[in-house]
């Protein structure tokens, strides 16, 4: 569920990190009144643990393994606030050391994973909890609360990405980002959310959670006495806006590309830029006819060419010198 | 200088700490004995102030260590300040990203600049032998360097007192031995020692007194080391050594194991 | 989620195991990356990570509004000659990270190749790769020195703490979890079924093990006074090595506008 760089438009980009950075300030204070002062320690302990929960694979039907994102378990652990903030400190450590998930995207990734999956699946597993009272309605409600709250956050990806193509296009209509429109994106990113990958999420967080619960119940978060209105208030509101709110960008913002861009650093002088159509868009992944690239001035892309030339040229020595390294050893 | 009056503390409802009362002097060098789980760590947070007598009390400098008290921070600050505390898991004491912010931490919150702090971190790592080791983060680290790395964060800021839970834990012989040395080069500088170990061997080495923990989470005896290690119906009956113990003094030095007999494990794992 | 779909391995009884050792296997990568951070490395190094930051964000947001390939082309080119002077570690690792996003980008984009709909975003699978490449070499920074550089971009030290504190317990409770798994794997014997409750256990293992060290992380803090300031900013040189980073990005960037 990871979004990689380059499928959404840096304008959602911007609007989904503008929404996910006051909404973490939130739940740091929050989590700072309701933990006291051993917040930073926790958070950064949970963030590992949910890290590693994503690394855990799960087997799935059909032979095959998946991972689970583990937001729902750590809201149900530790609450919903510490548990956004620790999901998110993986998120970014993910996205900067290990190159899983764009850096762009970040904000978008942290709304779908560590907003919507920890907050949908903790209010779901509260209200089941307050009907059904008993330790089965607990376990219930985390494993209905994963279930949909995974399918939440699959649904707010999907969206992200099924916006692009009506939000970011260029004059001729046609797509510069995720080029699949929301009738494609929905049904791809929810039929495997939906059909598999929610039950798993249900069954390794209620797993977890049960054995915890037998194991050391003290270790589990009290649920804090009210109070907490306002905020909530706040947070469903982010989660209800955000849509609105990118599709209002979408009219003002989608032509914000280079060109725009060229205008706003130079003040107000435009650069002669040549929009690419799709024809030459093609033709780039030719293989370099002639070692120049078509439609660069010769000079240039002549450079370049020996660059990537050099480049790869090492590049393929250096591995080979490596593995007759190893052969000669072994 | 600290003193306890029949302190008591129960976690999630199970005592770990029962009715202790003692006194330790400025200078002194203490060894706190007994078998896991006995209440020595217990006894160690609570003189550190971290975990709070639920009946009783305990005293340093004859002020009251409480929650209330605790909660002034200046008061706080000067306590912390006069009290280093080096923690069985070193792992969880070592908690940023290099060496050298590990070190200077402490200086850094009471405030020193950081000419000051470079000064200190520096002697610091000269005395526990880790120059050269700055820019390590310390999770890369052996287990004997991260303990020295804990033992120098907690010296930069010179405590008053230096507890250390469990010291010897995981070490190898040759650090264990100079761990032992440098305690005990501490000691004579003045430093009051506070020490918990379930290693026989190295109690006479660290200390001169020492205090049994019984498995009831209470004080079993409180007596010179010499004389606590040759009372063996003691040990035994604090359940921290077994039957196979005994105390060699051949050779012109004593040293303390237990035989492994048909594959009983050896009672300094204990 | 994402799932892989490599069949697993056919052994018969070993059959079931196949989740384990998946685990193990990724368990094993992450902590080798982490540990590969505390390295003497080249002439990468001497780049502060606060111009590194800076510079891969400018060119990654440049990527993504670029809509000429040989802009996309330029700074694929100029990566992987920085590329190529790397570690062979490193290297290893950015070539590895940049296949995978190249790949996985192609396999996304293909249905609206063929139905006719990619547009720009044929151009998507090419700039996936030179992100990937950006980011793969930002990736090699040394994490504490990415959070002094977030420090002088004014964030606040609840976060670099939080940053930094989580990176430690992955590596000591990724080192646990993988001690239980390898525990799990020796007693499961190939046996079947229990797959999820196994796992549990051992996720909630860890998870008790990480509430009981950040209880003890605190109480270590609390002993050295800790008062809520976390680290100062370390000195910001301009050396050869930083001069010429910046210049190749600012190179790359009037490509960008002036072409």
């Amino acid at each position: 569920m990871h979004i990689p760089e380059n499928y959404l438009s840096p304008a959602t980009c911007a609007v989904m990190a503008v929404v996910a950075v006051p909404a973490l300030a939130v739940c740091a204070k929050k989590a700072k009144q309701e933990l006291s002062n051993e917040t930073v320690p926790l958070i950064g302990m949970c963030a590992a643990f949910s890290f590693l929960l994503m690394m855990f694979n799960l087997p799935l039907p059909g032979g095959t393994t998946g991972h689970a994102v583990g937001g729902a378990l750590a809201a149900a652990l530790v609450g919903p606030w510490a548990a956004a903030l620790s999901v998110s400190a993986a998120l970014v450590i993910q996205a900067v050391l290990f190159g899983d998930g764009g850096i762009l995207p970040l904000g978008a990734n942290i709304f779908n994973m560590a907003i919507i999956l920890p907050f949908v699946s903790y209010f779901i597993a509260k209200a089941v909890k307050k009907v059904v009272k008993s330790q089965a309605g607990e376990f219930a409600g985390i494993a209905i609360g994963a279930y949909v709250g995974l399918n939440a956050a699959a649904l707010a990806t999907a969206i992200e990405f099924g916006i692009q193509p009506s939000i970011a296009a260029d004059a001729s209509g046609l797509p510069l980002y995720c080029p699949y429109p929301l009738s494609i994106a929905i049904p791809a990113m929810m039929m495997p959310h939906l059909l598999v990958a929610g039950f798993a999420e249900a069954a390794f967080s209620v797993g977890i959670y049960s054995f915890i619960k037998r194991v050391s119940p003290i270790s589990i978060r009290q649920e804090s006495k009210g109070g907490n209105k306002l905020v909530y208030a706040f947070i469903s509101a982010l989660i209800l806006l955000v849509p609105l709110g990118l599709l209002a960008q979408g009219t003002a913002w989608g032509e914000w590309g280079a060109e725009e861009m060229a205008e706003l650093v130079e003040s107000g002088s435009p650069l002669g830029f040549t929009p690419w159509g799709m024809e030459n868009g093609f033709s780039f992944s030719a293989l370099l006819p002639d070692y120049t690239v078509p439609g660069i001035p010769e000079v240039v892309g002549y450079i370049l060419s020996a660059i990537c030339g050099v480049a790869l040229s090492i590049i393929i020595f250096r591995l080979a010198a490596g593995l007759l390294k190893k052969k000669s050893i072994a | 200088m600290l003193e306890m009056i029949s302190a008591s503390y129960s976690y999630g409802g199970q005592p770990a700490l029962r009715n202790a009362s003692l006194k330790i002097e400025k200078g002194e060098s203490v060894c706190l004995l007994g078998a896991n789980g006995s209440g020595k760590s217990t006894m160690l947070k609570m003189i550190n102030g971290l975990v709070f007598p639920d009946s009783g009390k305990c005293l340093f400098e004859s002020k009251e260590i409480s929650r209330k008290s605790m909660s002034d921070p200046r008061f706080a600050k000067a306590f912390y300040r006069k009290m280093g505390f080096v923690f069985q898991n070193v792992e969880a004491q070592l908690f940023c990203a290099d060496v050298y912010d590990e070190v200077a931490f402490g200086l850094r919150q009471i405030g020193f600049d950081e000419t000051e702090v470079r000064m200190k971190v520096e002697d610091a790592l000269k005395l526990t032998g880790l120059l050269g080791f700055e820019k390590r983060a310390p999770y890369h680290l052996s287990g004997g360097e991260k303990k020295k790395v804990a033992l120098a964060a907690v010296l930069a800021s010179d405590p008053e007192v230096l507890s250390l839970d469990e010291p010897l834990n995981g070490l190898d012989p040759r650090t264990a031995r100079w761990l032992c040395e440098f305690l005990q080069d501490q000691n004579a500088k003045g430093k009051t020692l506070i020490i918990s170990t379930h290693n026989l061997e190295l109690v006479q080495e660290m200390s001169r007194r020492a205090i049994l923990f019984g498995e009831d989470h209470t004080i079993f005896a409180d007596m010179p080391s010499m004389s606590l290690l040759d009372d063996i119906d003691m040990l035994k009956r604090a359940n921290l050594v077994d039957e196979y113990y005994h105390k060699h003094q051949d050779s012109g030095h004593s040293h303390f194991h237990s035989h492994s007999v048909s594959g009983k494990p050896g009672a300094d794992k204990g | 989620m994402k799932s892989s779909k490599k069949p697993s391995p056919s052994r018969g009884g070993l059959k079931n195991d196949a989740f384990v050792d998946k685990s193990l296997i990724t368990f094993i990568s992450v902590l080798s990356i982490i540990r590969a951070q505390d390295r003497q490395d080249s002439w990468i190094d001497r780049v502060n990570a606060f111009y590194k930051l800076c510079c891969s964000l400018f060119l990654i947001v440049l990527v993504a509004l670029s809509r000429s390939p040989y802009f996309v082309f330029a700074v694929i080119s100029v990566h992987l000659l920085a590329v190529a002077l790397l570690k062979t570690a490193s290297m290893k690792r950015v070539l590895a990270l940049a296949a995978t996003a190249f790949g996985f980008s192609c396999l996304m984009i293909a249905p609206a190749f063929f139905m006719g709909k990619a547009g720009f975003a044929s151009l998507i699978p090419v700039k996936a790769l030179a992100s990937a490449l950006i980011a793969g070499m930002l990736s090699l920074v040394k994490f504490q020195e990415l959070t002094s550089a977030l420090k002088r971009l004014h964030a606040p030290d609840f976060l670099l703490m939080v940053l930094d504190l989580s990176i430690r317990s992955l590596v000591m409770l990724g080192e646990f979890s993988l001690e239980t798994l390898q525990a799990l794997k020796m007693r499961r014997l190939g046996g079947r079924g229990g797959g999820y409750r196994s796992l549990a256990g051992v996720g909630g293992t860890v998870f008790l093990k990480s509430k009981e060290m950040s209880e003890e992380m605190h109480q270590a803090m609390v002993c050295r006074g800790f008062a809520g300031t976390y680290r100062p900013m370390g000195k910001l040189g301009f050396g050869l090595a930083n001069a010429g980073w910046v210049l190749a990005t600012a190179g790359l960037a009037a490509l960008f506008f002036f072409t």
